[in-house]
């Protein structure tokens, strides 16, 4: 169960990171605002170092 | 809503995902390997990621769609059609979207156009304007805009 969880956590994570900077490319072609970037791009980087973090405690 | 309101509402989303990482941690839902600053961090932002997307949705898809239902009868152009969006404005914001429309679909819309004729290839679909601010369908170019000021 807790194994379950953690899979869902990286893949919906990772999943919204990406959803967020598709959606952000979207509206910065659109309009030229790239409020959506950052976002998009800080959850990718706290992803990778959680992963990074996992991958050493053998997650 | 605006880069403005992403900011200012930062710090109570991630207070928010303080608050969850603690009873996450308790019931080992944090990852091992995973700091608990860090696992605040993903939370925090992903609440923020979520908020963003569906702001996004709302200003690209679900509104402007809303309006050409209201004005148009039916949605004309959907968000694949969509070639620019702004927000402009501080005390009397607004926003306009421009779509390029199918070639049967500005077929339709010319005929039931009413042109200006002081202004070449530009036509009046329809909209409404009072005190509160106002809505604005036009075909300018072959292209329809939607101009919006009701916020």
């Amino acid at each position: 169960m807790i194994r379950i969880a953690h899979v869902l956590f990286w893949r919906l994570s990772l999943a919204l990171a990406i959803a967020c900077l598709a959606v952000g490319l979207w509206l910065f072609a659109l309009s030229g605002s790239w409020r959506m970037l950052p976002i998009g791009l800080m959850l990718l980087l706290c992803l990778a170092l959680a992963r990074r973090g996992a991958r050493r405690a053998g997650d | 809503m605006a880069s403005l309101g992403l900011i200012v509402l930062t710090l109570p989303l991630f207070a928010l995902a303080a608050l969850l990482a603690l009873p996450a941690r308790r019931l080992r839902a944090v990852p091992p390997g995973v700091s608990l600053l860090l696992f605040t961090a993903i939370l925090g932002t992903g609440l923020l990621a979520l908020l963003a997307l569906g702001d996004a949705v709302q200003s690209l898809v679900l509104y402007p769609a809303r309006l050409q239902e209201r004005y148009l009868g039916a949605v004309q152009a959907g968000p694949l059609r969509l070639r620019g969006y702004s927000e402009f404005g501080f005390q009397d914001p607004g926003r306009e979207w421009t779509y390029a429309l199918a070639p049967e679909t500005l077929q339709r819309l010319r005929a039931r156009c009413r042109p200006d004729p002081r202004l070449q290839d530009y036509c009046r679909l329809g909209g409404y304007s009072d005190d509160d601010g106002g809505t604005d369908l036009r075909l300018n170019r072959g292209r329809l805009e939607i101009i919006d000021y009701a916020m």
